[in-house]
């Protein structure tokens, strides 16, 4: 099944470049130069996501963004430029599902645009908390990195989600195995530092070059705030 | 229009008058004239009855003795030299002929008449009684009147200054930042014009930054709108360019995309000054996550600091990008305490080092190094902006010469007592 897209956005000839793009990766793209025009269409036809700009010339991305979140649950990827008024916290609290800044790597527009769409296909998920590619869903315990579930003991899903909860902080390892006191060891391996290195080798890229959780020598660890930026 | 100017005379006035009613309230309150009457009879009957000058002394002594068994009043009879002829009752103040003429002489038994007779001799004579304190009297005339003006003129001084002190705080907002502060208009006064004045630039003020803020949020989105294209232009291209001209021209864009961003990080934070979102963050952490994108070694003890995430995250970053550009290899950050209050955070790195004559220069935009041979690039903005974010958060950044064994930067910010790095 082809998706169907529509993309508000003024400058016509990227408007164009991108319907092209998305048009190969088998979406089917819809196009509307004007937060009006925009509007109307999704009033008369069922998209399966909007991919809308910030800056339109008769209206702000963001009224946009918050009208049509009154009306439907579209999943909605805002285009915006780094150093705008707008930035992630802003846009997603006014019901926008990602954004993308200009300017992006087409794959990347791809890519987020394919995991809004699975996000809204899945069963509605509570409690999961993204970061960046990653996905730590503590409803069913499990842990997704591009959607693919990556496998992780009991123990370990504990240690990540400790570690994701005071993201952005260094945690040394007596904080870390106060925050697990009420888990159940297992009983082959006590050893912090064993799982953190079986986390990583599930959820790194490179589980050398580590990007998510970080060891920060004499002092434990950090699970990084920003992925994927 | 009331003047400042007016309100100051007509208080002054208001004063005078006050104090010349009172002074003349204080005469008739005391009747001196009366008094003076009195001692001028006293001198004039005493003349009359007075004998001649040529008169043997014990005359002129017997009709002093009679004067005083009826006025008992004190009195004294001087030669036209001063010599004393006769006198009755309690001593009487010395007095100079040669530089005396009519009038009061003051002593320590109450002030005499003194009166030049025809003949030239001079008579000196004292009431029995003084009906009259006029130091009693003026003290409390006066302290009513100084306190009637005192309490007259606190509420128009005290208006004056408060409005002025309400002028100053709106000042001292607009100041920190708050750029809609403006002051209320009170009167029609030089003060109510200041306020006027203070509003009207306080708005155009406003303005001012809100277009600025405006003109930047555009340029961001129109400069990348076509630079979007390009990117996309060039991805789209799939196999007709060379993998290493794509990758090239990718930098490129990338470059000119992180110019426009610190271009206008740069001016938002001229404009803004403070940061405008500030949560503790975790300063080892945040040097962590960077140091991890960069291949830094990061090591150092958990220090917190309040400020906006984004923009420490950039400094950090910043720091790391200018070690990468002009330093090579592994850079070193290490982040910890410097003394009670302050966070420290260094990079080093193993490049030529940066000599101390330029440690000042290389944190102004766009400073190229005399005579380098390093493919003729300058700092650009990055380490500018170092400053600048340091600095908007209470901090500061240096650049630690040092000869040969890389060049070193220190950021010190205000540290926080952090709930971060407690037991949660």
């Amino acid at each position: 099944m082809t998706a169907r897209i529509l993309l508000i956005e003024d400058d016509q000839r990227l408007a164009d470049m991108v319907a092209d793009y998305l048009g190969q990766a088998e979406f089917r793209v819809a196009t509307a130069a004007t937060a009006r025009d925009g509007e109307q269409r999704l009033k008369r036809e069922t998209f399966d996501a909007v991919v809308l700009d910030l800056m339109l010339p008769d209206a702000d991305g963001l009224d946009v963004c918050r009208r049509v979140r009154q009306t439907s649950d579209v999943p909605i990827l805002m285009l915006t430029a780094r150093g705008d008024a707008m930035d992630r916290v802003v846009g997603l609290e006014i019901g926008a599902d990602d954004y993308l800044p200009k300017p992006f790597e087409p794959r990347e527009l791809l890519a987020r645009l394919r995991a809004i769409l699975r996000r809204k296909s899945a069963p509605p998920a509570h409690d999961v908390r993204r970061f960046g590619r990653l996905e730590i869903d503590r409803g069913a315990r499990q842990v997704r990195l591009d959607g693919e579930e990556r496998g992780l003991t009991s123990y370990q899903f504990a240690l990540l989600d400790a570690l994701a909860n005071h993201a952005g902080r260094v945690m040394s390892r007596d904080a870390l195995m106060d925050l697990l006191k009420g888990e159940a060891f297992e009983a082959f391996d006590r050893s912090v530092d064993v799982h953190i290195s079986r986390i990583r080798a599930a959820i790194e890229d490179n589980p050398k070059k580590p990007r998510r959780i970080l060891t920060v020598r004499g002092a434990g660890y950090v699970f990084a705030r920003e992925q994927d930026r | 229009m009331r003047r400042l100017y007016l309100q100051f005379y007509l208080t002054i006035v208001a004063i005078l008058v006050i104090a010349v009613v009172a002074v003349g309230a204080l005469w008739r309150l005391a009747d001196t004239s009366r008094f003076d009457d009195a001692v001028e009879v006293v001198s004039d009957f005493a003349t009359s009855m007075l004998p001649p000058p040529d008169a043997p002394l014990g005359a002129q002594q017997a009709t002093l003795e009679r004067l005083h068994e009826r006025l008992r009043a004190d009195l004294g009879l001087y030669g036209p030299d001063g010599a004393l002829l006769a006198h009755v009752g309690r001593p009487l103040p010395p007095f100079r002929p040669d530089r005396a003429g009519p009038g009061f002489v003051p002593g320590p038994g109450g002030p005499a008449w003194l009166l030049r007779l025809n003949d030239g001799r001079w008579l000196l004579t004292r009431l029995p009684q003084r009906p009259w304190r006029p130091g009693g009297w003026l003290l409390v005339v006066l302290a009513a009147v100084a306190g009637a003006v005192a309490v007259g003129a606190y509420p128009v001084a005290r208006r004056l200054t408060r409005r002025l002190e309400r002028l100053r705080s709106g000042v001292e907002q607009l100041g920190r930042g708050d750029l809609a502060a403006r002051v209320s208009v009170e009167g029609r006064d030089e003060v109510a014009g200041l306020a006027e004045s203070f509003n009207r630039a306080a708005s155009r003020i406003e303005d001012l930054v809100r277009s600025h803020k405006m003109l930047l949020a555009n340029c961001s989105h129109e400069l990348r709108t076509p630079l979007t294209r390009i990117n996309l232009a060039l991805s789209l291209a799939g196999e007709t360019i060379e993998p290493e001209k794509r990758a090239q021209l990718k930098a490129d864009i990338a470059e000119l995309d992180q110019l426009i961003d610190e271009l206008l990080l740069a001016s938002r934070l001229d404009a803004v000054g403070a940061p405008e979102r500030t949560e503790d963050v975790d300063l080892l952490a945040l040097a962590a996550e960077e140091g991890a994108r960069y291949d830094a070694n990061v090591t150092g003890e958990p220090v917190a600091a309040r400020g906006d995430p984004a923009l420490l995250r950039r400094m950090i970053r910043n720091l790391l990008d200018n070690a990468r550009r002009h330093g090579g290899g592994e850079a070193q950050v290490c982040v910890g305490r410097a003394g009670d209050r302050s966070a420290s955070i260094d990079v080093r790195d193993h490049g030529p080092g940066i000599p101390e004559a330029e440690c000042e220069r290389i944190f102004q935009p766009f400073y190229r190094r005399a005579g380098s041979a390093e493919s003729g690039r300058g700092f650009g903005l990055g380490l500018a902006l170092v400053r600048q974010i340091a600095r908007s958060h209470g901090g500061d950044a240096e650049c630690i010469a040092a000869d040969g064994g890389g060049s070193r930067f220190r950021i010190v910010l205000p540290a926080i007592a952090s709930s971060l790095h407690g037991r949660p």
